[in-house]
């Protein structure tokens, strides 16, 4: 699965931790799923489109 | 949302130190077990439960990382949830394997070999599967 993280945080302008601190998680886990070495759970996922304010779909893609 | 980190710290920290005082305390029941065991007969109760005893730390050793891990994010529980898997495929593949050879003649392995052996091919599972992740 392909993902736009990477560009949605850079956006942001912040960096792996920052991201990883808002998600709850580790910033292995940000940096795995930025680079699709890792799918997120779906609620996850959901925190994630919220945090952006996007729909799922619209960061996560299928390849 | 700092409060998450902050509060994973904090349990990663007792986690921590609840393993190092289990360690520490392990050393010492084992020690201890042993000087004590020069002068009690073996097969008595109390022989027993000296002898024993380095099952306690362990056990506390064990909560302290069950509670670390339920704490982690999902891709740490993932990392864990495989290295775990790995130790007890592998544990069982050589305790097997060497099995088969002790109808060759080998020594019987001794059974408190096998907590250890399962713990650093826990640590060795967690290397390569959090590399694999990186």
């Amino acid at each position: 699965m392909k993902n736009l993280l990477k560009t949605l945080r850079a956006e942001q302008d912040w960096s792996q931790a920052d991201l990883a601190e808002r998600l709850g998680v580790s910033r292995q886990t940000v940096n795995a799923i930025e680079t699709g070495k890792y799918d997120p759970s779906l609620p996850l996922a959901f925190k994630i489109a919220k945090l952006f304010g996007k729909k799922i779909e619209e960061i996560f893609l299928p390849e | 949302m700092k409060k998450i980190g902050i509060a994973f710290r904090g349990i990663a920290f007792r986690s921590t130190l609840g393993v190092l005082v289990g360690l520490v305390a392990y050393f010492f029941f084992l020690a201890k077990g042993a000087w004590l065991l020069l002068d009690i007969p073996i097969g008595s109760a109390m022989g027993i439960l000296i002898a024993i005893s380095p099952v306690i730390p362990v056990a506390f050793v064990l909560r302290s990382v069950m509670q670390l891990l339920q704490h982690t994010d999902e891709l740490q529980q993932r990392i864990q949830l495989l290295a775990i898997g790995f130790s007890a495929v592998t544990t069982g593949l050589l305790t097997f394997a060497y099995g088969l050879l002790e109808n060759l003649g080998y020594p019987p392995l001794h059974s408190a070999f096998l907590l250890p052996l399962m713990v650093i091919l826990w640590v060795v599972g967690t290397l390569y599967f959090k590399w694999r992740y990186k």
